[in-house]
């Protein structure tokens, strides 16, 4: 990968992207409100968890199916996968979120010009999830599939460290700490990932779904999800 | 899988409004009870119960099934007990159903848990086809259990839920990939250490904020968990259960179907003692 791209990598999976990341826990909120989540180990083996039941079997191999069809200029297929995406989230809640931050993504990509083809050739095709847009402008901008995974699982990992951060509350150098830890995992997730055949993608993470389902009456909420 | 499916039922209304099984197809190792009315609630409503004659599924079956109901029909289909997923040699057992419910119909397919006995491998794909005005109802349930008392357990479950509309239109969809070992091992992620699981797919649901508000408000001893959310796509609900015993995820499960009944029809339901 070239240091352009790498620039642009890392641009897209800054925490600084408008696109409303920092407000979504995905159900780990809850998860601190019905105390299952009280100490750093706590956080870390439920980051890890719904990292490894659905992130790393679903949405890492859907990304990269994303971008190698946006590749192709095939965008029958991106849209098919859009919609596989959004039929398969859990929860209203995850739903909404995904739709909200594809949302911002387009709104930023129409503003830069590197992107704004991407966000043409989505325009008028109902709700985008975030992966569709974000896979678009990688593609655009030149990044290669498995360091755009290994970015998209980092910025994951990241947002949820950080909402840890806030909601247990944890200190930064626990925070630090998980970082390592799920960073650690993730080379050998991504480069499964990359080969996972579509009849094997798995999104099934009932701790999960029933978190974010409760997380949606949950009394007292920082988060959105 | 080709070939004619094993099961293969259609249910129509007849002009008294009362559905009956216009269309069987059965074969090994499958058993349809004969059609009953026997739902205190609903007498109009088409009772069938499949039963399976072979004592569980093994290693390289393949089954398929197709449930349609007819246009203003009601049905319900269930099994009488558990089917048990035996142990394999690195094989699996293979289990597609297809269910198609016609403008104004209602289904309940609510087939009691599969027991996952260790070293086995479960592929299971169900397909929902909805029309406008349809409710379906189905139960999609799993619990490891080794019949020694030991910690073995199956070696993996692929399950697959799809829901589409009459004109093909994906409306939600979840797939299931596990191996035994990982979901013992628990994890908040993957199930909190309960092993069994349970979903209530409530498709079709009008005035389903309403549902959705009596699914929240159902009771949930403590130990054990239960949530509900609206299913994308204006497909309707889902309801999910992890419990710690078997007992535990019946209530939940039973807890919800009476919900959604109610709802549905205006009375809980009123089935016999299968």
């Amino acid at each position: 990968m070239n240091t352009l791209a790498l620039v642009r990598l890392l641009h897209l999976a800054s925490p600084t992207l408008p696109v409303g990341a920092f407000s979504y826990s995905q159900g780990l909120e809850w998860q601190v409100d019905c105390g299952a989540i009280r100490t750093e180990a706590d956080a870390g083996a439920w980051i890890a968890a719904v990292f490894d039941a659905g992130i790393a079997t679903f949405e890492l191999p859907l990304l990269a199916a994303q971008m190698r069809a946006w590749a192709a200029d095939d965008i029958a297929a991106v849209l098919d996968l859009n919609d596989d995406y959004l039929a398969s989230r859990e929860a209203a809640e995850l739903r909404a979120e995904t739709v909200q931050m594809g949302y911002s993504c387009l709104q930023l990509l129409k503003a830069l010009p590197e992107c704004a083809g991407v966000a043409a050739r989505l325009a008028d095709r109902g709700d985008i999830a975030y992966p569709t847009a974000w896979s678009g402008a990688a593609v655009a901008l030149g990044v290669p599939v498995e360091p755009a995974l290994t970015a998209w699982a980092w910025a994951w990992a990241e947002n949820q460290v950080m909402a840890a951060i806030k909601a247990v509350p944890l200190g930064q150098t626990a925070g630090q700490r998980l970082l390592m830890a799920l960073g650690e995992a993730m080379p050998a997730r991504v480069a499964t990932a990359l080969e996972l055949p579509r009849e094997d993608w798995s999104n099934f993470a009932p701790g999960l779904a029933l978190a974010s389902c409760r997380h949606e009456t949950q009394y007292s909420r920082l988060f959105r999800s | 899988m080709g070939g004619r499916p094993c099961v293969d039922l259609a249910f129509a209304r007849d002009a008294a409004g009362r559905t009956y099984l216009g269309r069987q197809y059965v074969s090994y190792p499958v058993h349809v009870g004969r059609a009953l009315h026997v739902d205190g609630s609903a007498p109009d409503l088409c009772v069938v119960y499949l039963q399976s004659v072979s004592g569980g599924l093994f290693e390289h079956e393949r089954l398929a099934g197709r449930i349609e109901v007819g246009q203003g029909a009601r049905a319900h289909v269930a099994t009488p007990a558990s089917t048990i997923v035996h142990a394999m040699q690195g094989g699996s057992a293979v289990q597609r159903m297809r269910l198609v419910a016609q403008p104004g119909a209602l289904l309940e397919y609510l087939p009691a848990p599969l027991i996952l006995f260790p070293g086995s491998h479960m592929v299971s794909d169900t397909e929902v086809t909805l029309a406008e005005g349809a409710l379906v109802v189905v139960a999609d349930s799993f619990l490891p259990h080794d019949p020694k008392g030991g910690q073995g357990c199956f070696a993996r479950i692929e399950s697959a839920m799809t829901v589409r509309d009459a004109q093909g239109q994906l409306l939600a969809r979840e797939c299931m990939r596990i191996d035994g070992a990982g979901w013992l091992a628990g994890g908040a992620g993957a199930n909190a250490g309960l092993r069994m699981h349970g979903s209530l797919w409530l498709l079709g649901s009008p005035a389903e904020g309403e549902l959705l508000q009596a699914l929240r408000a159902l009771p949930v001893p403590a130990g054990e968990l239960a949530g509900a959310s609206l299913l994308p796509n204006g497909a309707g609900i889902v309801f999910r259960a992890l419990a710690g015993d078997a007992v535990g995820l019946d209530r939940l499960m039973h807890a919800a179907w009476s919900a959604a009944r109610t709802h549905h029809t205006g009375s809980a339901p009123a089935l016999r003692r299968r």
